[in-house]
């Protein structure tokens, strides 16, 4: 397997295999591109990448090494089950994902550059944790959001929502 | 071995602007600014993101959360209330959306709506599936769109299942169908008669074919009493013939199968030649069924729809109220 240079905005050089790099289509198709321009045959291929810190570029390789290492190991022989292999990756993504919110903001926006669909969706997922089970209020006070609704629109728009939080003390007492 | 890049400066220049789907987006370092300036809180980046991330964000988040972010504020109001956003949570919960729903989904004005019709439907059921108002609307449009064109008459005919197997509420939900059915065909203007016929083992004729008065039908359907018995179809089908061989022979002929189609074999074969030549017979036929009750065997009914075209199956059969359970 031929390796690739990923070089972070500032400067840092990093060796990885072409396969997990390609996890990255924004890398994928930038290496499609060099490749074609390419004249020597020995070269190793350099892919810079000006969006993307030192600090998340390790992070997202974390990421994409990991799995291509689990993709190779599900083709390779005899192995434990594939509902085993996926239940441990599903842990090891839980566990890859709880970063600070800093991190988590570089993480997703590094993952929505490089376009790693895997990657983008867990920090989604990690994202989606930050909103959940609040209230209109407690969004705005934890995003720091202002409410620009006019009081009677604000009245409308809380009438037509009055049913899910039905919905949600229904579920709680159960 | 040495690294050598080819025209880096152009690479660099392709990946400088980050262009995703033709559109640019802010670079790493835009962005941060722009969250330093809003908050100190580090979690306020998130609704700093873009649409097109957030796009991506919310469909992890349900219902309740999707309602307290409507109220937030209005852009992300706009974000909450995408058509699509329902659209998913109800594909989500109710599995592959049936065309039903679409109809349903635009007869509620929205997702939205739909989504909560529904959730309050399957509380008050509990076990069962029940079909949510705007559904049922969007079962009577299609029982519509079989009715004859203006100036022409149309009977429904609607062939209810008083067998032992059906409960007393799956009785209730068919006479609720019939009467919400008729207010909905009546009001779409069509010149429209009703004829009621309960089977069992025996067929009884409820209501001939007749125009009736809303409330009359409904004062009707309220005083029918449960026959009990067995699931005699094909019985019921001869019986809507001979009520449908006197009118005009140009009428539109809706029957309205109400079941759980728990027939044997023979009894299912009886069923669909007996629907074979009402259809032969009589013009203008279609023939709708609704499964209603207890382990409700569809393929049996779809084989009576079938006589009409195989192509009116899939949407003349529409589960009703249905339990997913053997009914012993």
């Amino acid at each position: 397997m031929c390796s690739v240079i990923l070089r972070s905005s500032d400067g840092a050089d990093h060796v990885v295999s072409q396969e997990a790099a390609s996890l990255s289509k924004t890398v994928q198709s930038l290496l499609e591109e060099l490749e074609a321009a390419k004249d020597g045959e020995e070269s190793i291929l350099i892919v810079p990448l000006p969006n993307v810190c030192d600090c998340t570029l390790r992070k997202v390789l974390q990421y994409c090494i990991q799995h291509t290492m689990s993709a190779q190991q599900v083709t390779e022989g005899p192995t434990p089950s594939d509902e085993l292999k996926k239940r441990e990756m599903e842990a090891w993504d839980r566990d890859y994902i709880m970063v600070s919110t800093d991190e988590l903001y570089h993480l997703v926006m590094a993952a929505h550059y490089l376009n790693v669909p895997g990657l983008l969706e867990l920090c989604c997922e990690g994202i989606a944790n930050l909103i959940r089970g609040k209230s209109p209020e407690h969004v705005r006070q934890c995003f720091g959001l202002v409410k620009d609704f006019e009081a009677p629109e604000e009245e409308s728009i809380r009438c037509t929502n009055l049913w899910a939080l039905v919905d949600e003390k229904e579920q709680a007492k159960k | 071995m040495a690294a050598s890049v080819m025209r880096p400066h152009r690479v660099l220049r392709s990946s400088g602007i980050l262009l995703r789907n033709n559109k640019r987006l802010c670079t790493i370092e835009e962005q941060t600014s722009v969250v330093k300036l809003a908050n100190t809180d580090a979690s306020a980046f998130v609704f700093n993101l873009p649409d097109e991330l957030l796009d991506d964000i919310l469909p992890h988040v349900d219902s309740v959360d999707l309602c307290s972010l409507s109220q937030v504020c209005s852009r992300l109001n706009k974000l909450a209330e995408a058509p699509s956003r329902w659209e998913g949570l109800c594909a989500a919960r109710w599995g592959p959306l049936t065309e039903l729903q679409h109809a349903a989904a635009a007869l509620a004005g929205s997702w939205k709506r739909l989504y909560r019709s529904k959730t309050e439907t399957d509380k008050k059921a509990e076990q069962a599936q029940n079909l949510c108002p705007y559904e049922v609307d969007a079962a009577v449009q299609r029982l519509g769109c079989c009715a004859a064109p203006a100036g022409q008459s149309t009977i429904a005919t609607f062939c209810i299942d008083g067998s032992g197997s059906m409960a007393s509420e799956d009785f209730k939900v068919m006479t609720s169908f019939i009467a919400t059915a008729m207010t909905g065909l009546l009001a779409m203007d069509i010149n429209c008669k009703v004829a009621v016929v309960q089977f069992s083992n025996d067929v009884r004729v409820e209501v001939a074919p007749q125009h009736m008065q809303l409330d009359e039908l409904k004062r009707q359907l309220d005083e029918m009493s449960r026959m009990n018995g067995g699931t005699n179809i094909a019985l019921a089908i001869k019986q809507a013939g001979q009520l449908l061989k006197n009118e005009d022979a140009d009428a539109a002929r809706i029957i309205v199968l109400l079941t759980d189609g728990r027939v044997d074999t023979f009894q299912g074969r009886e069923a669909v030649k007996m629907a074979e030549r009402l259809a032969d017979e009589q013009a203008n036929v279609s023939i709708f069924a609704l499964g209603v009750g207890r382990g409700v065997e569809k393929t049996e009914m779809q084989k009576i729809i079938g006589v009409c075209g195989a192509d009116k199956v899939a949407a003349r059969y529409i589960p009703l109220y249905t339990l997913d359970e053997a009914p012993w």
